[in-house]
């Protein structure tokens, strides 16, 4: 900090950080809800995203596009919470192979019905990679050239990620003996 | 087209990454096959239903709430910072003050002075050293500095006050400043910082005679 390197003083400008990154929260708590399968983890991973974008806002105003930057900001602190908690002692408690820790949605939801439970228990069997991708395309509606930047995989790649994860998760259905999906059986709402 | 390779486009289709002719051949098989038709009626329904997929609705207010405790931890974290910057100062390891030639040793081989003494029309470097403890990195830092009447910055004649922005970075942070006494005086060097709406503010006693300037020694500045 040499005198005649002194920057200017600047006054700081109006904190936009909640009109930037408010309208994405509840958009980032039904991506949080979709990995982490729990309301509360949801909840919990969003905050800790809020707090961590906060000391990062000045950055966040040269963003264009914040629904993929945000995305993958909060996928980013999904992996490395989920790393962290494979690393801790207690990681494997549940059995090795098992369903990672999952709680199904409330069950007195009038919305949530067999069919559901039988395609969440297929999701969650699926590995990581092609469970985040179908959680992030088919649930959530995130184009491929979206989740090109939010996984940083060439969209042809993830193309072809995304018909094998199907595939996965139709086989996955077929296992269970679940074919809700026939045109017979379908269930129009 | 056979029923394997309309099968391989069926989730492109359902994508609309189909280019217009292989549509168009899709289109034609399908209306010929029965199996392929109920195929693609059940990948269609099946992504249906993981767009309708139930999820549990987030705690009343949660992203007001989600959004106001960023904001309240950080300010706290930030409290936290400025408050352990004056502790460490009153202990005498954060802000030291040197006049001429300064040398880190000099915090702690050399005894604490009272204050600043300048010699009148001889340009003196004072360095001022932030010492921030840990590991963080603080951006937007406002430092301010307040000269007391009689004394200007070197290179600056007149100017008594400064303000700016800059970032202060763990351990040490040198702050050089040359100053010169027009004329005798006695009065306070004052240093602000303030982050994030929370300021500190250092009064280090300023004292310009005909005298030689004070050199060598390091003080701890007394944080008000």
């Amino acid at each position: 900090m040499a005198i005649d390197n002194l920057l200017p003083f600047r006054r700081r400008g109006v904190d936009d950080f909640e009109q930037r990154v408010g309208p994405h929260v509840d958009g980032l708590y039904r991506l949080a809800h979709r990995l982490t399968g729990d309301r509360h983890d949801a909840e919990d991973l969003v905050q800790e995203l809020l707090l961590r974008l906060f000391d990062r806002r000045r950055k966040l105003r040269e963003i264009a596009d914040l629904r993929p930057w945000l995305a993958r900001s909060l996928y980013n602190l999904y992996i490395d919470t989920l790393r962290a908690h494979r690393r801790t002692p207690f990681a494997n408690l549940d059995g090795e192979g098992e369903t990672r820790l999952e709680s199904l949605p409330d069950t007195d939801n009038a919305e949530y019905d067999d069919l559901d439970s039988s395609l969440q228990a297929a999701l969650d069997r699926l590995n990581e990679n092609h469970r985040s991708l179908i959680l992030f395309h088919d649930v959530e509606g995130y184009t491929l050239p979206e989740l090109s930047q939010i996984l940083a995989q060439p969209i042809g790649t993830l193309k072809s990620r995304l018909h094998r994860a199907r595939a996965r998760l139709r086989e996955l259905l077929r296992e269970e003996s679940v074919e809700p999906f026939s045109p017979d059986r379908r269930v129009n709402r | 087209m056979h029923c394997t390779e309309a099968q391989n486009l069926l989730d492109d289709h359902l994508d609309g990454l189909l280019d217009q002719p292989r549509d168009d051949a899709l289109a034609a098989h399908l209306e010929n096959c029965t199996a392929c038709r109920h195929e693609l009626a059940a990948r269609k329904a099946l992504i249906t239903r993981l767009r309708r997929l139930p999820l549990e609705a987030p705690t009343a207010g949660f992203a007001a709430r989600a959004l106001h405790q960023a904001r309240q931890k950080h300010a706290q974290r930030i409290r936290g910072f400025v408050t352990g910057f004056g502790s460490a100062v009153a202990a005498g390891v954060v802000l030291w003050v040197a006049v001429g030639f300064w040398h880190p040793a000099a915090e702690r081989s050399t005894p604490p002075v009272q204050a600043i003494t300048l010699q009148v029309k001889q340009p003196s470097t004072v360095n001022l050293a932030f010492n921030v403890p840990g590991q963080d990195r603080y951006d937007r830092v406002r430092f301010r500095i307040l000269l007391p009447p009689g004394v200007s910055l070197a290179n600056h004649p007149g100017e008594r006050e400064i303000a700016w922005e800059d970032r202060l970075e763990p351990g040490r942070n040198l702050l050089s400043l040359p100053l010169v006494a027009e004329q005798g005086t006695t009065g306070e060097l004052v240093a602000q910082i303030e982050v994030q709406g929370v300021k500190k503010t250092f009064r280090i006693p300023v004292r310009a005679g005909a005298q030689g300037a004070w050199r060598g020694p390091v003080t701890p500045a007394t944080p008000v």
